[in-house]
C-alpha cells in the first residue's frame, strides 16, 4: 500500500505546494520592505503567482493569444507617477487606450529591457496607424533614483517614439509593483547592484485588467498576433 | 631614390603576413589542453550607458577552461554578468567566470550570460565593430572583434524548450521545435 505514495505520483500537488510556499515567502518579504503589499489583495496574489511560472510563448492557433493568459486577470496597478513628458500619469485616468502594455525596467539594464523593449517597438511599427494609436506602452522604472525623466526618454526613443517611461520615488515604485503582487521586485532601502523586476510585459486591455503576460524571448511575431487580437476585441 | 618610394602593395603583404601570423598564434592550442575559439561575438547597439556583448565560446580541448575577465577600450568598466529569472522575476548579478567544458561551448545570449560594458564611451552605430579582449584562464588572452547589430536581433526563442523546466504543462516540452 505504502507505494501509492510515491512523490512522483501527483506532480501537481508538489508544484501547488511549492507555489504556495513561494507566495507565504512573498508575502513576508514584500510586507518587510514594502508596506504597500498591504493594499494587494488576494486576487492579484492569485493572479500574480501565475506568472512564478516560466513558459514562452507558442504561435498557436490563430485565434488565439500566444502569450501567456492570466486567468484570473492582474489588477490595474495604483500607479500615479511622473511622465517622461513631465506630467503626472494617473493610470487609473490616463490609460485609456484600447491596449496598454506595462513593463517595469531600468535605463542601465544592457540584456534584457532593451530586448523586450525592441520586440514591442518591432511590432508596433508592424501595425497600420489606426492599430498602432489603439496601443499605449509603459516603461515603469524601477531605479528610480538613476532613471530621470529626461534619462528614461533617451533610452526609449530607441525603441520608437510611442513609449512613455514613468519614474516616481522608490515608494511610489514600491507601491505600483505592490499593487499588482510583484513585491518580489521591490526596490529594496539599501538596494546594492542592478534592481530586479518582472521579466513579464503585461498586457491591459479596456477594462483595466491585464489577461495576458508576455515573457522574455517573445518575438516581434507574437506581439504583433496577440495585439492585434486584443484591439480587435475591443 | 628607390628606398624612398613607398610601396602600397608590399605594405599590404607585409601586414596581411602579420595578421596571419596573429591570426595563427592565436590559434595555436594551449599547452594546458585548452583550445578556445570564439564564434559570433556581436554587441546590440546600446539603448543606455551600458551595453551587451554576446558570443559563443568552444572549447575544442580536453581541458575544461574559464573566461575569467574581459576588457575593450570603449567602456568604463568591463564585467561578466548573467541574468537570472526566479518566480516571474528577472535580476543580474556579476559572476566571477564563465566556464567552458572540454570538448564544448559557452553560450552568451540575451536572458543569460553576457559580457557587461558599463558606461560605453563610444557613440556605436550598426556595422561597428568593437575590439573585446577575453581572458581565459587557461588559454590567455583572445582579442576578438564584435559587430555591433541592431536592438533586438537575438535568435527567436518563441517556442523554443529553453526556460520550461518549470512549465505548467509538461507536454510542452521541446516538443514544439
Amino acid at each position: 500500500m505504502d507505494e501509492t505514495r510515491r512523490p512522483r505520483r501527483n506532480p501537481r500537488w508538489l508544484l501547488l505546494a511549492v507555489g504556495v510556499l513561494l507566495l507565504t515567502a512573498c508575502g513576508t518579504g514584500g510586507a518587510a520592505s514594502s508596506p504597500a503589499s498591504a493594499h494587494t489583495n488576494g486576487d492579484a496574489r492569485r493572479a500574480a503567482a501565475q506568472l512564478e511560472i516560466e513558459s514562452l510563448p507558442r504561435q498557436g492557433a490563430s485565434d488565439e493569444i500566444w502569450g501567456r493568459t492570466l486567468d484570473p486577470p492582474l489588477p490595474a496597478p495604483d500607479l500615479q507617477l511622473t511622465s517622461t513628458d513631465g506630467t503626472t500619469f494617473d493610470f487609473a485616468r490616463d490609460a485609456d487606450a484600447p491596449v496598454t502594455l506595462v513593463y517595469f525596467g531600468y535605463t542601465s539594464c544592457p540584456d534584457v529591457c532593451p530586448m523586450h523593449m525592441a520586440a514591442v517597438g518591432r511590432a508596433l511599427d508592424r501595425l497600420p496607424p489606426p492599430q498602432k494609436r489603439a496601443v499605449d506602452v509603459l516603461f515603469v522604472s524601477v531605479d528610480p533614483t538613476t532613471d530621470t525623466p529626461e534619462r528614461l526618454e533617451e533610452y526609449l526613443a530607441n525603441f520608437g517614439p510611442t513609449i512613455t517611461g514613468l519614474t516616481g520615488t522608490p515608494e511610489e515604485i514600491n507601491d505600483a509593483l505592490a499593487s499588482v503582487a510583484l513585491p518580489r521586485s521591490a526596490i529594496g532601502a539599501d538596494a546594492e547592484g542592478p534592481p530586479e523586476h518582472p521579466s513579464y510585459v503585461l498586457g491591459y486591455t479596456a477594462d483595466d485588467r491585464a489577461h495576458v503576460a508576455w515573457p522574455f524571448g517573445t518575438t516581434p511575431d507574437t506581439y504583433l498576433h496577440d495585439l492585434r487580437m486584443l484591439i480587435d476585441r475591443g | 631614390m628607390e628606398h624612398t618610394t613607398v610601396n602600397p602593395p608590399r605594405t599590404t603583404t607585409v601586414a596581411l603576413l602579420g595578421a596571419l601570423a596573429l591570426v595563427l598564434a592565436a590559434c595555436t592550442p594551449a599547452a594546458s589542453g585548452s583550445a578556445i575559439t570564439v564564434a559570433d561575438a556581436r554587441v546590440p547597439v546600446p539603448a543606455g550607458v551600458n551595453a551587451a556583448a554576446y558570443m559563443t565560446l568552444i572549447n575544442d580541448g580536453d581541458s575544461t577552461d574559464q573566461l575569467i575577465s574581459a576588457s575593450t577600450d570603449i567602456a568604463g568598466a568591463v564585467e561578466l554578468h548573467e541574468t537570472t529569472t526566479e518566480d516571474g522575476s528577472m535580476s543580474m548579478q556579476q559572476v566571477t567566470g564563465v566556464e567552458i567544458p572540454a570538448d564544448g561551448q559557452a553560450v552568451l545570449e540575451p536572458g543569460g550570460l553576457h559580457v557587461m560594458l558599463i558606461g560605453v564611451t563610444e557613440d556605436l552605430t550598426e556595422g561597428d565593430t568593437v575590439d573585446l579582449t577575453l581572458t581565459f584562464e587557461d588559454a590567455g588572452e583572445r582579442t576578438v572583434s564584435a559587430e555591433v547589430v541592431p536592438l533586438g536581433d537575438v535568435p527567436a526563442m518563441d517556442m523554443s524548450s529553453e526556460g520550461m523546466e518549470m512549465g505548467s504543462e509538461p507536454m510542452d516540452l521541446g516538443s514544439e521545435s
